[in-house]
């Protein structure tokens, strides 16, 4: 008999670590057609940084995202970059992405300042011009001001910059200190069904509830939870590296190396929290890793939720479940030993 | 992988010369799912790989005055569309539904799949609970076995190297026969059976009991088994839970299931008991459903 239960897990996570130096740096070229280029070291994987970084340099440049060309991850080109690690990509290169477009503007508001008569302080950029601050009509063409700060001021619009957060050391007597620079928060509710016959656990339906300062891009933060929980299933319910007496991995491949399928992923509700962090890029945080960390937690108490077990040590295996069940309520389960 | 000499066979014909010519050199590819993993890796490759997936004399699927008639060629995905099968053994659906991906249902074959012989093969189950016949030729000429004798060991079969299967055939007194098919796997998509089971039965109308139940078992033995006492057993008993649940732990005392690192013994004793039951409870509700379309 299928029985249904529900479980809660919170989390916090931290983002941009300040326990050793951290930096990204970024340089962002505005060209005479009025279009820019970002040099950034960091990788795309999949998670869609690229466009995140080329969104926050088009935000700052008052240009559209199409407009940006991003060179990224080649050593010989752009600055080397802390890593695609950490969460960090979005908080920290973003933060260099955004000062260094910033640096580009200082450029141009100082030769568009004489062409508009104004001060370059009364300037700013929007919909691909430069135009003075609340008088929209009195602008200029943003590839016009490019042109003229090259060929006749002889000032190209490049800027570049990097962010660090401030590093700040541990107290060696009191291990004391501040380990990152800002945090991420999350809440997930599991809802599962335990077959009491089996012991096997379908996730039914999930909700996801994140904190990550500004979502720069929702749709791909969206896709990083539901990403995210697809691994936290595979964790709670199904991943294990098994090793027999000699050390040797048993499983070292994906036929034996269990990992969830799309026929194994629940309906995921995203609710992306409203929130802004003032040291971040137009207040973004960061999101990857903090998908995965509460979702095992939620499906284990939705197991105990649905048949009153406690399983602590994952994956959560339907023999093991099974094995708990027959146990009965209370007990905990011991690791199941391979073969 | 290393190197080897293809021919292509445009029928059975064909095929079965080219067996006689080549013996025990030649290998013959369906859909190539199982024998293309097998020529990486293997340390004896074959002289000669026999192409017959353009064979279309081996491709359907049919009824004839046998029975239902599956050919040699008719992959899982033709099985899972064709409108004989889901009329008369939605289970074999449900069978081929869950072997590999969307691709390997594509190429490989049903029978492919009773060729390569692994215990935890899906297609046998339902074919064996369903008394399936198989027939194989060489050039000197055909012969028939139940599937049971078909299924020698691990990856071994009754086929000689000079010949092929042709067919498989589900007789006609099983036409329609209440049937259901379970697997369980440690994951829903893409999945190895730790234990799969099928279960055919008719039930008495007026008794209400079994009538010639069959149950068969994957992944608990070096092949595909039915559970002869558990059918002997239910033969006749009402269909209530309780004796469903008891043909169900007689059946897993005639399994003998190993202990790997996917699961313990114990535990696929387990599942056969549960499954066998409910594969069982689920044919009775088959029965019960076609009774009352008819009466209506």
């Amino acid at each position: 008999m299928k029985r249904r239960g529900r479980g809660i897990a919170c989390m916090w996570y931290p983002i941009g670590f300040t326990v050793a130096a951290n930096p990204s740096a970024a340089t962002v070229k505005v060209n005479e057609d009025g279009t820019a280029t970002l040099l950034t070291g960091t990788v795309e994987t999949g998670q869609g940084a690229l466009t995140v970084l080329g969104q926050i340099a088009a935000e700052a440049l008052g240009i559209s995202t199409e407009d940006v060309h991003v060179v990224s991850g080649d050593t010989d080109t752009t600055p080397m970059d802390t890593g695609a690690i950490a969460s960090r990509t979005t908080y920290v290169t973003g933060n260099a992405v955004r000062l260094a477009a910033e640096e580009a503007c200082k450029i141009l508001f100082d030769v568009a300042g004489p062409m508009l008569g104004v001060r370059p302080d009364q300037l700013e950029m929007r919909d691909r011009k430069i135009q003075v601050k609340n008088f929209p009509q009195r602008s200029l063409p943003l590839g016009e001001v490019a042109y003229h700060a090259q060929a006749v001021k002889g000032r190209p619009a490049i800027g570049s910059a990097t962010w660090n957060p401030p590093t700040v050391p541990m107290d060696p007597e009191t291990g004391q200190g501040k380990p990152f620079n800002t945090y991420v928060y999350a809440t997930q509710i599991a809802e599962v069904d335990v077959d009491d016959e089996t012991g096997e656990v379908e996730v039914i339906r999930i909700a996801a509830a994140h904190d990550c300062g500004t979502a720069i891009n929702p749709m791909l933060v969206e896709g990083q939870i539901e990403g995210g929980i697809a691994m936290g299933i595979g964790l709670a319910l199904q991943e294990e590296i098994l090793f027999d007496s000699q050390g040797r991995q048993i499983n070292p491949n994906l036929t034996n190396y269990i990992m969830p399928t799309s026929l194994d992923m629940p309906a995921i509700e995203v609710d992306i929290v409203d929130s802004y962090d003032p040291t971040g890029p137009f207040g973004a945080k960061g999101v990857g890793e903090p998908t995965s960390v509460p979702t095992a937690a939620a499906i284990l108490n939705a197991i105990h939720d649905a048949v009153g077990v406690r399983i602590t040590s994952l994956p959560a295996t339907a023999e093991k479940v099974l094995a708990a069940i027959k146990a009965g309520p209370g007990r905990e389960m011991k690791q199941l030993t391979a073969a | 992988m290393k190197a080897f000499d293809v021919v292509v066979a445009k029928n059975a014909g064909e095929a079965l010369a080219l067996l006689a010519a080549h013996g025990a050199r030649a290998k013959l590819l369906a859909g190539g799912t199982d024998l293309l993993v097998d020529l990486k890796s293997a340390a004896h490759v074959p002289g000669v790989v026999v192409d017959i997936s353009r064979a279309m004399d081996l491709a359907g699927i049919e009824l004839t005055e046998h029975g239902l008639r599956i050919g040699a060629l008719a992959t899982h995905t033709a099985v899972m569309r064709s409108p004989l099968v889901r009329e008369y053994f939605p289970a074999l659906v449900d069978a081929s539904h869950t072997v590999g991906a969307v691709q390997t249902r594509n190429l490989g074959t049903l029978a492919g799949n009773l060729i390569t012989c692994v215990p935890s093969m899906d297609g046998g189950p339902p074919l064996l609970a369903l008394e399936a016949i198989v027939t194989l030729a060489s050039s000197a000429g055909r012969r028939e076995m139940p599937l049971g004798e078909f299924f020698v060991g691990p990856r071994k079969t009754a086929l000689k190297p000079d010949e092929m299967l042709l067919d498989i055939v589900i007789p006609r007194k099983n036409l329609g026969k209440p049937t259901a098919f379970l697997k369980f796997g440690l994951r829903k998509g893409q999945a190895l059976a730790l234990v799969n089971v099928a279960a055919s039965a008719w039930i008495d109308p007026k008794r209400q009991v079994f009538v010639e139940p069959r149950i068969a078992l994957g992944a608990v033995a070096p092949t595909v088994i039915r559970a002869p006492k558990a059918e002997a057993w239910l033969e006749g008993r009402p269909a209530t839970p309780e004796s469903m649940a008891e043909a169900g732990r007689i059946a897993a005392g005639e399994a003998k299931p190993i202990s790997d690192f996917r699961a313990s013994a114990g535990y696929r004793r387990d599942l056969i008991q549960v499954l066998t039951a409910r594969a069982l409870a689920q044919a009775a509700a088959q029965a019960a459903s076609k009774r009352k379309e008819t009466s209506r």
